[in-house]
């Protein structure tokens, strides 16, 4: 009798695999996804906060000191221009190459676009919560995700000058109205992890344009820097009283501290972004295997900010 | 352009300007004047302005050529800020080393649109 119901399971087993030979991905593994994404974007959008803090500062000290500009070409710089469109309004004038934005605007531009990659990237995690579980109930929810990760998609290659194309975006180039019925098919045939293989090129090229943005912010940090402490050195080297001498050492060992704390996070925050292609390829082996995937290094990378950078201010703003 | 090559480009840029920082600092020490150095520096935190702010917004040119170029002038410069230690001919020096940054930012600002 035990036999027989030992066979009977086997029986079952077999058939099982049979039917579905490849299990939905532990939903643990693509939650874990979007959750680290979620961290990452408030991460990274924080860094660049402090960027736009530091250099606003610095900014509103050379206007103070009146070494920003003439007052007349600030006055300039600092009117906005309305060139024959409805809602956009630019910086110094309307033609071109005559932006003249000031750096911090340009940085509020570059934080607003990275939360936006940011954005699609955990719409895009979420569509595959959805979509690793897909119902009739799902479908009207799954049509609009794609329909807006499509779009958003559209709208950072248009920003980083890249062709959405295959290559470049893999089925993000594809992805919106009336995919989700060939995605459903695919996965039908192929298994989800076919489906997830198809992203990874995208998920490749948002990776590297957010390393690229804060390897681009590292190079604001150090300028603000170079900006800020050529009169502190002076004024440590020319001064004589030692109480006040020991007070600008002690303002520039904190903007030295304050410094190279950034400059940690924004590399932190660069290698977390450039293991998102692994931590996607891991998903694709969980799905696979069928074991959660750890996503380890995107993890760790994440739980090194998170501890080590619990605040992220520009230098005087505490 | 690739956009390795762009934030080499500021990389180095940055890294020249804080030579030139420490040079000022240097010269202030010396009790020497300060001015020409400090307004190449200003001229130079002003091209990096630039670039940071254009590479924010995309931007394009040649700069393998330029790196090459802008090596080449700061080993010059490396030489003679080497040389200002000796003391001798010390302004003839300092200006040599700012005819260098002039001529290397005048190819640099060529790039930016």
């Amino acid at each position: 009798m035990n036999n027989l119901r030992v066979l009977a399971f086997l029986g079952l087993l077999t058939l099982s695999a049979c039917v579905s030979t490849s299990p939905p991905i532990q939903p643990d593994s693509l939650a874990d996804f979007r959750d680290t994404l979620v961290q990452l974007n408030v991460k990274s959008t924080e860094a660049l906060t402090a960027e736009y803090d530091w250099n606003y500062r610095n900014y509103k000290q050379r206007v103070k000191a009146d070494s920003e500009t003439s007052p007349k070409a600030l006055t300039k710089a600092l009117m906005l221009d309305f060139c024959e469109t409805d809602f956009d309004s630019y910086w110094g004038g309307c033609d071109v190459g005559s932006d003249e934005s000031p750096v911090f605007m340009v940085i509020a531009d570059s934080k607003r676009d990275l939360s936006k990659l940011n954005q699609t990237m955990i719409d895009y995690a979420n569509f595959l919560l959805l979509f690793n579980n897909a119902n009739d109930d799902t479908r009207s929810s799954l049509e609009d995700s794609a329909t807006k990760i499509g779009q958003s998609a559209q709208s950072i290659a248009a920003k980083a000058g890249t062709s959405l194309n295959q290559a470049n975006f893999g089925a993000f180039a594809t992805i919106g109205v009336g995919i989700v019925e060939q995605l459903l098919a695919k996965k039908q045939k192929d298994g989800m992890a076919a489906v997830l293989a198809d992203f990874q090129p995208g998920v490749q090229t948002f990776a590297a344009l957010g390393s690229e943005a804060m390897r681009i912010s590292a190079v604001g940090i150090q300028t603000e820097y170079q900006d800020e402490s050529p009169s502190l050195r002076a004024k440590i080297a020319t001064e004589t009283d030692g109480a006040a001498r020991l007070q600008q050492v002690e303002k520039l060992i904190a903007l030295n501290e304050q410094t190279s704390r950034q400059l940690d996070t924004l590399k932190i925050l660069s290698a977390a972004y450039e293991s998102l292609p692994g931590a996607h390829a891991e998903l694709i082996a969980a799905l696979q295997s069928g074991y959660r995937a750890s996503l380890g290094e995107l993890v760790s990378h994440i739980e090194m900010i998170n501890s080590a950078y619990q605040t992220l201010h520009a230098p005087g703003t505490d | 352009m690739t956009q390795e090559e762009k934030l080499e480009l500021v990389r180095f840029l940055i890294f020249m300007r804080g030579k030139l920082q420490n040079l000022s600092l240097e010269l202030l020490i010396l009790g020497e004047d300060t001015t020409e150095v400090d307004a190449a520096e200003k001229k130079l935190a002003t091209v990096i302005k630039k670039l940071r702010v254009s590479m924010m917004r995309a931007w394009q040119g040649n700069a393998a050529d330029l790196m090459a170029d802008l090596r080449k002038r700061n080993e010059r410069a490396q030489r003679h800020l080497r040389e200002l230690q000796e003391a001798k001919d010390r302004a003839g020096k300092i200006a040599s080393i700012l005819e260098q940054i002039d001529q290397g930012l005048g190819a640099v600002l060529g790039l930016v649109p």
